[in-house]
């Protein structure tokens, strides 16, 4: 039986009570006023009875003609009073039957006595006895009334209590009625139905709390049983979805524990592969030293040993022989140097281009004291890199608008950023002999020279290196010249945060 | 001091013939055996295999070089530093290497002195020279 039901039988049982208890209360009215005319009957008649008795002893004393109207009418009141219709007052009827006699009795007792007025002809003694004997018959049966009345009056007030007893009996029975019903709801519907909720609600909360294994018990087949029941499909539900999702998650897992893996492996042979060839470099160069100094080493020992036995040429031959191994010496070493940029780890720190630039200028000087060259460092230049690699790309720099100044009197190197723009600019500008932009693309290119060995040394390494490193923090080099008139090289260090 | 012997363990013929010169020319006298890797200076050092029974003082100092075949210097420095007879022989390693490990290893291992070769040559010889003044010209030894 659905719930629904058993609450419309429970309204049904409530509403069949509340009918029963208005019907009750209803009977109880009409009982009620019942008694309240029972009881208005038995004060009237009780008063009209006072006044007949009252009006029998005037009478008695003064037998006016104003008396004896007044009597006869209230013996008439009377008359109605006792000889009206109290069938619907049990008991009463039986208790009327004395007054009723007593009151016909009373009735033609004073006919007598008017008829003995009237009959003024009679003897005065004979009428007076009459009138005496009919004068007492009247004050007995008017005082025999009057108890009896009195009777009636306590008659009707019992009756009036038990009715009332009655009526507070069924009012409590009603009351008592409402209150089974009440409570019969409560344990029988409400109570049963509170704790199926309550257990639905401990379910739900269980499966809220990821408990998707237990089965929901299947109750009734009621709403709540209906509610289990769906609540038991939602869980089969979620526990499909809860085991597509696991699944699909050690799949993620485990690919990405795959991925992982091989990230590792590769970094694995990334570091090797670095390492062997840092370890190639080194012995590549040491390897290719050694002869280099046997080279220039013996042909100093001839040159020093042997000068008387040798003429200009042969000097010459030895000192091209020393020249061309010491340049071999310098690739190898620029080689070497390139080749670490671009295995080296970047560290971005905060760099003081301006310190480096400063301290290297001065180094410098100090290398070469014969020459003056104005350098001008803008101050506060500061970047975003490899502490390293930057110094070693101002080193180059300056040093290039060093080399390159050789031949003006008035050198100036000049080292600064661009005023505005994002990323920053920076730049090093000289005022030396320059460079012919129609080779400009050639500029960075390793080994690819602009000038050749003869006016200026050099590896062609240096802007190679400046352009590898640049690179290597995501930035930009370039360059600007004109013959004779100082070149600038121009680099950033990054893409830019795209403000300006 | 200038009738001591030095021993020369090294395999570069090259690297030989410049040494010898460098001390020549800058007037160190003291003979100079040459050895041309570990093995030869060892049984030199003790009068074993084809010096076995020759009698001689030890030498006023070492030049080792540690790339060597065979038995490399720094396995040399560690039998010379073991045996009693040997072991406070001035020892200077005269090397292309500059790896932090050779260095950390041969003073361990109880080395005088490390040298690293220069790649320039001239600089080669002056080393030398300096090396040489110094350990066979100033330094003393136990006699």
């Amino acid at each position: 039986m659905t719930i629904k039901t058993q609450s419309q039988i429970a309204i049904g049982f409530g509403l069949i009570v509340c009918s029963l208890g208005i019907a009750a209360l209803i009977w109880a009215y009409s009982q009620l006023q019942t008694v309240e005319a029972e009881s208005k009957f038995a004060d009237d008649l009780n008063t009209a009875l006072v006044r007949l008795d009252r009006l029998s002893s005037e009478l008695v004393l003064r037998p006016s003609p104003r008396v004896r109207y007044q009597w006869r009418i209230q013996h008439k009141r009377v008359s109605e009073l006792v000889h009206r219709d109290v069938e619907s007052w049990p008991g009463m009827t039986s208790l009327l039957e004395e007054p009723r006699r007593r009151a016909n009795t009373l009735g033609r007792l004073f006919e007598n006595m008017e008829k003995i007025w009237g009959d003024t002809a009679k003897d005065d003694q004979q009428n007076d006895e009459a009138i005496r004997i009919l004068f007492s018959g009247i004050l007995a049966q008017s005082a025999a009334m009057h108890s009896k009345s009195l009777r009636v009056q306590q008659f009707s007030r019992s009756d009036a209590s038990i009715i009332r007893g009655q009526v507070a009996a069924l009012v409590a029975l009603a009351f008592l009625g409402i209150i089974v019903i009440m409570f019969a709801t409560y344990f029988l519907l409400g109570r049963r139905v509170l704790r199926r909720v309550l257990d639905l609600r401990a379910t739900l909360r269980r499966i809220g709390h990821g408990n998707l294994e237990e089965s929901v018990p299947s109750a009734e087949a009621d709403e709540i049983g209906d509610a289990f029941r769906d609540v038991d499909t939602m869980r089969l539900e979620l526990l499909e979805t809860s085991k597509n999702l696991k699944k699909s998650n050690k799949k993620l897992k485990d690919s990405k524990k795959l991925l992982e893996q091989r990230v590792a492996e590769r970094t694995t042979e990334l570091t090797a592969a670095n390492k062997e060839l840092e370890a190639f470099a080194y012995s590549v160069s040491h390897d290719l030293r050694a002869p280099l100094r046997s080279m220039s080493g013996f042909c100093m020992a001839l040159q020093e040993d042997y000068s008387e036995s040798l003429d200009d040429d042969a000097r010459d031959y030895l000192f091209r022989i020393t020249r061309a191994s010491k340049r071999m010496g310098l690739l190898i070493d620029d080689m070497l140097a390139l080749s670490r940029i671009t295995r080296k780890e970047i560290t971005r720190d905060s760099v003081d281009l301006t310190v480096i630039a400063e301290e290297f200028a001065d180094t410098q000087s100090r290398m070469d004291p014969e020459r003056h060259v104005k350098v001008d460092v803008a101050q506060g230049l500061l970047a975003e890199g490899d502490e390293a690699l930057l110094r070693a790309t101002m080193q180059n720099l300056i040093g290039n608008a060093w080399k390159f100044t050789r031949d003006k009197k008035d050198a100036t190197i000049e080292v600064g950023r661009l005023p505005d723009g994002n990323p920053t600019t920076f730049f090093v500008r000289d005022n030396g002999v320059g460079f012919d932009m129609a080779y400009a693309d050639k500029l960075f290119a390793p080994f690819q020279r602009l000038h050749s060995e003869k006016e200026f040394e050099g590896t062609g390494i240096g802007l190679a290196s400046v352009a590898r490193i640049i690179h290597r923090h995501g930035g930009k080099v370039w360059a600007d010249s004109q013959i004779n008139d100082g070149a600038t090289l121009y680099f950033t260090l990054g893409p830019g945060d795209g403000t300006a | 001091m200038t009738d001591h012997t030095v021993l020369l363990v090294e395999d570069n013929p090259d690297d030989q013939a410049l040494i010898l010169r460098s001390l020549k020319k800058n007037n160190i006298s003291n003979k100079v055996v040459v050895m041309n890797d570990g093995v030869e200076a060892l049984e030199y050092l003790f009068s074993t295999g084809p010096f076995e029974g020759e009698e001689r003082p030890s030498p006023i100092v070492i030049l080792l070089d540690i790339s060597m075949p065979r038995l490399n210097g720094l396995q040399v420095l560690e039998r010379v530093r073991a045996d009693p007879d040997t072991k406070n022989i001035p020892v200077v390693i005269l090397t292309s290497s500059t790896e932090e490990q050779d260095i950390a290893t041969s003073y361990d291992l109880g080395v005088n002195s490390y040298v690293p070769k220069p790649v320039d040559f001239e600089e080669f010889t002056a080393a030398v020279a300096r090396v040489g003044l110094y350990w066979m010209l100033t330094n003393r030894v136990k006699t």
